[in-house]
């Protein structure tokens, strides 16, 4: 989007719908965790079956027919009649609910946050209402036993491996090396048709409570600096300028 | 209304959270004081010393355990509930994660990464960096408690030479097995840094990007890089600058082939001087920066080595 596109409307909405969708990197990230989880179970003698849900409308079941070539059992689109805007905690209930609804999965594995609106809360609210422990920064799962899982995340203190008890929520933020694999065509041929479940969200969440943080106001951030650039034939030349004018006095009496 | 703090004591050097709670605290109006909670790792009497010197409020709680399980920490916090009160969380991860958490249990409300915060009427009016740095949101948390956590490099204080009063509390330990913990460097020579050099993905490689750090180096600035970089194992997680990474405020930042996305912007922004290198000359970098070279970033990086190299000689 250019700096002009980035504006809201009266009801504090900005229109990014005209932007192709792409994953967002903190669910690839999880998506890719999860696929690495099953490759190595292989020797643990547990059985890995992968399920990806999500919320939106019908533009998501490109990315969830991927992973359905990619070897996830089953697609899950919540559909919402519109589309929650900064209400991570409907986001939360509606995911808390299918999860109790369904009530067969040992471990949850999701993106840290949004890009768009960073509320950075979904997971951690998910976990709080199934009052299942919740595991942060996950880069790296490995198998233990049925009811075991051995988990490796970043926290403030280092890098920290432990075996967690299933069932349990872990979220993926900065994972190096995740991204997701691409599925072979035949898969994606094979695989690829299977349908997405699709389940209303007024079946989960019949009415959509106002959020206990509630949008109030939003205004593009504009930034900007004088961008002077420099001029010169040769890329020696353009570099005695920056350091002659520009860096040699801010370093030399940085040093001082 | 009343403003608590719950700072990360388990950090090697606790300073930075520390100046960051100060910094909230020396730069906001219409708070009372309230209590400090420390979540620490065994404390010993230099650190506890040092916490009470530094702790934003005179009356200080350690919550302490050797190991630590946010679960835990949860469960130690949730007796010092109070209706109408503010709770201002770090940065840091602990932060995000417990004030989340925390208000869902008191039946409170919550937000991450604010900019600003003040009392209002009818609860507390926060500010916050949305759609990628791109807006900024204002919302009003409707519940209390009003559990916040700080976004990254948005307040820093100075350290008071004041007393706290100090009680501590045993948590309970982590309830997982075989924990092991791998210290990981600190990103602190990064957010400290007068001179850096920020690498973005237009380096191409992470031989590119180890050949940039290599100059990087030699020229005396420490070494950050965009989060795309990082996510292509181009370089150590520790080194992302911008949003998800180190917020850097230094005399000079030198991007190199950084295209100049908002969420990378956000943590060169308080450089006091930015200089952006880019071979495509409509890169937004350049509009973002006080000077820019369209040009190849290693082409530039090499030449500007041996130009300061040769000044350190004459």
């Amino acid at each position: 989007m250019s700096e002009q596109d980035w504006v809201a409307d009266e009801n504090h909405k900005v229109d990014v719908s005209f932007v192709p969708n792409q994953w967002n990197c903190f669910d690839e990230s999880a998506l890719e965790t999860m696929l690495k989880l099953s490759d190595s179970s292989e020797n643990f003698g547990v059985v890995f079956r992968l399920y990806a849900l999500t919320l939106g409308n019908a533009l998501s079941d490109r990315y969830l027919k991927t992973l359905y070539a990619l070897g996830y059992e089953e697609a899950i689109r919540i559909e919402p009649q519109q589309q929650p805007y900064f209400c991570p905690e409907a986001v939360a209930t509606c995911i808390e609910q299918h999860i109790t609804n369904r009530g067969n999965y040992d471990m949850i594995l999701m993106g840290a946050q949004s890009a768009d609106e960073d509320n950075s809360k979904v997971p951690l609210l998910v976990a709080e209402a199934l009052g299942w422990p919740c595991i942060t920064q996950v880069s790296e799962l490995s198998p233990v036993d049925e009811t075991h899982i051995r988990v490796t995340c970043t926290t403030d203190e280092g890098m920290v491996t432990q075996t967690v008890p299933t069932p349990c929520v872990c979220t993926v933020g900065n994972s190096p090396n995740s991204y997701l694999r691409v599925p072979t065509l035949k898969d994606r041929m094979k695989l690829g048709k299977k349908p997405v479940t699709v389940i209303p969200m007024e079946e989960l969440l019949p009415s959509c409570e106002e959020s206990d943080c509630q949008l109030q106001t939003m205004e593009p951030v504009v930034y900007g600096r004088e961008g002077i650039i420099i001029p010169g034939e040769s890329v020696e030349e353009k570099v005695n300028i920056l350091y002659e004018d520009y860096l040699k006095g801010r370093l030399k009496q940085d040093e001082v | 209304m009343k403003c608590n703090f719950v700072i990360n004591g388990r950090t090697n050097d606790p300073t930075p959270w520390a100046k960051e709670a100060l910094g909230f605290w020396q730069q906001s109006q219409g708070w009372e004081p309230g209590v400090s909670y420390i979540l620490c790792g065994p404390l010993t009497k230099e650190t506890k010393e040092q916490w009470l010197t530094m702790a934003p409020t005179a009356q200080v709680v350690f919550l302490e355990s050797k190991t630590y399980q946010a679960e835990k920490a949860l469960e130690g916090l949730l007796p010092f509930r109070e209706e109408e009160s503010l709770f201002v969380f770090g940065s840091d991860m602990m932060g995000t994660e417990l004030s989340v958490r925390l208000a869902a249990r008191w039946k409170g409300s919550s937000i991450t990464r604010a900019q600003a915060i003040q009392p209002a009427p009818e609860g507390v009016l926060v500010e916050k960096m949305v759609f990628g740095n791109h807006m900024r949101g204002g919302f009003l948390l409707k519940k209390g408690p009003y559990c916040v956590s700080l976004a990254k490099g948005a307040f820093r204080g100075t350290l008071p030479q004041g007393q706290a009063q100090g009680e501590v509390i045993s948590l309970e330990e982590s309830s997982y097995q075989d924990i092991s913990l791998e210290p990981v460097q600190p990103k602190e020579g990064l957010e400290e840094a007068s001179f850096v050099v920020a690498v973005g993905r237009g380096a191409g490689s992470k031989a590119e990007v180890e050949h940039l750090s290599q100059l990087a180096d030699q020229m005396g600035a420490e070494v950050g890089v965009s989060r795309p970089v990082a996510m292509n194992a181009w370089a150590p997680m520790e080194k992302i600058v911008g949003v998800s990474g180190a917020m850097l405020h230094p005399e000079v930042c030198i991007a190199l082939g950084a295209s100049g996305a908002a969420a990378f912007y956000a943590g060169v922004e308080k450089s006091k001087f930015l200089v952006a290198v880019n071979n495509d000359e409509n890169a937004r970098i350049f509009h973002l920066a006080d000077v820019g070279i369209v040009g190849d970033c290693k082409e530039v990086a090499e030449k500007l080595q041996q130009r300061m190299a040769a000044d350190q000689e004459e």
